[in-house]
């Protein structure tokens, strides 16, 4: 019951991005992938939620995500996508609600109250999607995906949040309460894959991280372990120092200490 | 709290309500098409002669029966058609301002139509023979129907349709559609191009049992198709990718709702001609009214762009009577204004 | 035609005509120019209940109700005056339209078209048949066949070659729409003792620059009207498929009625001489 990337090629024409990628990762943990702009991480994400063709295998709770049914993926794993469109004026809750594919509307229309609440929009659910900020509309849509696998863990086996850079639209007070829902999904026994930018909120939110450069995995583990100056100075291009204060009087801000579970 | 609680299902709660409304607004309006006219013949009367048992006068039964009543059946068929077939262009789109028009669809059909009336005389015998009469609409619903699917291989790679590709393709196509229509207009002779003039200005003067029994089944079928689309259209405005994600084959949902798009569109132009605005103006007055939603929306669609073409066909058949006009022109008068108000009130609103 | 043999069939015709006209009722619908100008020519026109759009000549017939235009008709809108009789010019339409009215149990009397001397022979025949007044018919027919072969000789008395004449329906658009071969306007031209300076197509096709400019025409025929389809001889020379014709040379244009020019009924002959005056001033 985990996600098991086995040699996964994926290539755009003549363009090699993705090579001969191995990688996995376990319920229960937040795994963020980390990388350059270009560095495939987020070719890999699509790769896991079945939008790209690749060579190679990708199982989900032993699930070949290739050959599998739109329908049981959806069971399966939920997608909050980088960016979204929405064409038509629907409410905020309507929007939450096309995420629900079975069950009675009754049951539908609670949980996607509840979902709006859990992303702190309890009042918007008669809002234009429209009329939101971007933030909004981001949590909208990650509320629209909570709804789709509300429950982490299932007698099925483990269901998994899929984030392709789910904080990048999103002011600090946001990221952290966006990334503490999808590590609650994670402790309550689901399976999460975030794509971060954040290398700070990366360290602060993340159980295993997989670090990318030019379509192939660099590093991977613990943030204690692969978060270093030389694997990220490799992977980044540019010299990085972790845990290290600017020497001049420059001031820095850091999300660790609004984020009080953290050091747990 | 157990009101608050049901507020956000307001609006497709409102959307499901609407059909009942519409549907009985839809009764009235046919029962008054049926009972005005250039004649005298009313349907009270008729009505009463046959409850009581008395024969119909000869022009009675020829104006309810032959004359009325086709183009009442016509009119509710092809309004809804034209309606339905807007609304999931739109959803398949994503865009509030698309039309079956401008994927070629309509000119396609039209090609169809030209073909058949300009090479009609060139026409194998057993073909004519089988075709009859019928030979223009179905013609038009063929050429509908191939341009849909041209569309669709032109525009689809791997499995995947670029919508983007398909509104341009679209737009290709209908200028090439009506290049060749312009060639086979230079190659009719003067009664050719008569017709030619008749069938392009859309109209239900020629409404007849056979129009009805050639359009009937195929638009049903739409109709019955679209009815299935609701919740994969919805899944559609969020993108492809999430339509995806959230469980929805969506290559089928793209394919059935192209193919609906062909019939209905098709049929409709081949028995009435090109009857504009219906298709734009109906879904979007509905969607301002209850909502996006699909699942009640295409329902709605079908029963007011039923309504409104049939009310349109009143105005058409009595304002000019004994003559009658187009009721393209109509729906024009009527809904290009509507039209022109949706584009100035979403011009912020629409992206594509 | 001997002027005595006229004076006599006209007053035959005169004679003929008020018991069968006494007898007949207000029943009848006209549909197309040239069958209502018969009707009138035929002195029937008290049993016109309306006629069509294009049912202008004499002026008295647009006070009948119009029933639009005659490939638009609606069949209730023709059912509502209940005619049991209607004559109606070849193409009425729609084709369901005309079906219907067959249903309803009306005389539907389509008229053959033509564009020559037996085809309005013919028209003027197939009304008075319709109109059950067959002699009066066959008397207006034979006053028009007269009178037109007295245009006709008139007409190809003309000295010299036969000037070449465009007829041009609409120039929208700086686009001419040309008469070719097989219309009323080929055969008026004819007749008039001109020649039609397209061959080369049939029907009313829209005309390429260089091909108005190679049919050379000496003169351009129009209808007289107003609205889009007007335009001034300024207007109309100085189009560039024009500017290098003859025509434009002399300034030569006549504009006619098209009703008269192009109807093929009882005013023909009338229609042939005035294009030949037109055509070769005096």
């Amino acid at each position: 019951m985990t996600l098991a990337v086995r040699n996964i090629t994926v290539r755009y024409g003549p363009k090699t991005v993705i090579e001969d990628l191995n990688a996995d990762a376990v319920p229960g943990a937040l795994t963020a992938i980390v990388g350059p702009n270009g560095s495939g991480k987020s070719t890999l994400i699509k790769a896991i939620c079945g939008d790209l063709p690749y060579t190679g295998q990708i199982t989900l709770n032993g699930t070949d995500v290739a050959t599998a049914q739109p329908w049981e993926l959806a069971g399966l794993r939920g997608v909050l996508p980088q960016a979204s469109t929405l064409a038509f004026p629907f409410h905020a809750i309507e929007v939450v609600r096309i995420g629900l594919t079975s069950g009675p509307d009754a049951e539908h229309h609670h949980r996607a109250e509840a979902a709006l609440a859990r992303v702190g929009l309890a009042g918007y659910a008669n809002r234009y999607y429209q009329e939101l900020s971007g933030g909004e509309q981001q949590r909208v849509q990650l509320a629209r995906v909570l709804a789709q696998v509300w429950s982490p863990g299932t007698a099925d086996g483990p269901r998994w949040l899929m984030l392709d850079e789910p904080v990048s639209s999103l002011d600090i007070a946001h990221q952290l309460q966006v990334m503490t829902i999808a590590r609650n999904f994670a402790r309550a026994g689901g399976g999460v894959i975030a794509v971060m930018h954040d290398l700070n909120l990366t360290a602060l939110f993340a159980d295993h991280v997989l670090v990318m450069a030019e379509g192939q995995l660099l590093a991977s583990g613990h943030p204690a372990e692969v978060m270093t100056d030389d694997v990220l100075s490799r992977a980044y291009g540019c010299t990085l120092r972790v845990n290290t204060a600017p020497t001049d009087t420059i001031p820095y801000i850091l999300p660790h200490c609004a984020a009080p579970h953290a050091a747990e | 709290m157990a009101l608050a609680d049901h507020l956000p299902q307001s609006r497709v709660a409102r959307a499901r309500i609407l059909h009942g409304w519409l549907a009985l607004a839809l009764i009235l309006v046919s029962l008054f098409s049926l009972t005005v006219g250039a004649t005298e013949v009313s349907l009270g009367p008729a009505l009463w002669k046959l409850a009581t048992g008395e024969a119909l006068t000869r022009m009675e039964a020829i104006v309810l029966w032959d004359i009325r009543m086709p183009r009442l059946i016509l009119g509710l068929l092809v309004g809804s058609a034209l309606a339905v077939g807007g609304a999931v262009m739109q959803g398949l789109f994503r865009n509030p301002l698309a039309d079956p028009g401008l994927v070629g669809v309509s000119a396609g059909a039209g090609l169809g139509a030209i073909t058949a009336i300009v090479l009609a005389g060139l026409a194998p015998l057993w073909l004519s023979r089988i075709a009859g009469d019928q030979l223009v609409p179905i013609a038009a619903f063929f050429g509908g129907w191939a341009s849909t699917i041209l569309l669709y291989r032109v525009s689809t790679r791997r499995g995947r349709t670029s919508v983007a590709t398909m509104l341009l393709a679209g737009i290709a196509l209908g200028a090439l559609a009506g290049a060749l229509s312009g060639i086979l207009v230079y190659m009719s002779d003067d009664r050719q191009l008569r017709d030619l003039t008749f069938w392009g200005l859309g109209s239900l003067g020629g409404a007849s049992w056979a129009k009805v029994v050639a359009a009937g089944p195929i638009i049903a079928l739409a109709l019955i198709a679209a009815c299935t689309l609701g919740r994969g259209l919805n899944g559609l405005a969020l993108g492809e990718a999430t339509a995806a994600h959230i469980g929805l084959n969506v290559q089928r949902v793209k394919g059935l709702a192209i193919l609906t798009v062909a019939a209905a569109t098709g049929a409709a132009v081949a028995v009435s001609g090109a009857i504009g605005f219906i298709g734009i103006v109906v879904p979007h007055l509905l969607r301002l009214g209850t909502g996006p939603d699909h699942r009640p929306l295409l329902i709605n669609a079908a029963l007011l762009g039923a309504l409104l073409l049939v009310l349109a066909d009143v105005i058409a058949r009595v304002i000019i009577a004994p003559a009658e006009l187009p009721i393209g022109i109509v729906t024009a008068v009527l809904g290009a204004p509507v039209f022109l108000w949706i584009l100035l009130r979403q011009r912020g609103m629409v992206d594509l | 035609m001997d002027r005595r043999d006229f004076i006599a069939l006209s007053l035959a015709l005169a004679a003929t005509q008020p018991s069968r006209a006494l007898a007949a009722a207000q029943d009848t619908i006209a549909i197309g120019g040239d069958v209502t100008e018969i009707v009138y020519a035929l002195e029937q026109q008290h049993r016109l209940l309306a006629r069509d759009a294009t049912s202008t000549y004499p002026p008295e017939a647009q006070a009948l109700p119009d029933v639009g235009y005659m490939r638009r008709l609606s069949a209730e809108g023709v059912l509502s005056f209940a005619p049991s009789l209607i004559i109606s010019a070849e193409g009425a339409g729609p084709p369901e339209v005309i079906d219907i009215l067959r249903a309803a149990s009306v005389d539907y009397v389509e008229v053959p078209d033509g564009y020559d001397a037996e085809a309005i022979t013919a028209k003027i025949t197939a009304v008075g048949e319709a109109l059950d007044v067959p002699d009066a018919a066959q008397a207006l027919a034979d006053q028009t066949a007269a009178a037109l072969d007295t245009a006709l000789a008139r007409a190809s008395e003309t000295n010299g070659t036969p000037k070449r004449v465009m007829f041009i329906l609409s120039t929208q658009g700086g686009r001419i729409m040309a008469s070719g071969t097989g219309t009323g306007a080929d055969g008026i031209i004819g007749m008039a003792g001109g020649t039609n300076a397209i061959s080369q197509f049939e029907g009313y096709k829209p005309l390429s620059d260089e091909a108005a400019s190679a049919a050379a025409p000496d003169v351009i025929l129009m209808m007289d009207r107003s609205g889009d389809h007007a335009s001034t001889d300024e207007e109309l020379f100085s189009l560039p498929a024009l500017q290098a014709t003859p025509a434009a040379q002399n300034r030569s244009v006549v504009r006619m009625d098209g009703l008269f020019l192009l109807g093929f009924g009882p005013r023909t002959a009338g229609a042939v001489t005035a294009l030949n005056r037109a055509l070769y001033p005096a």
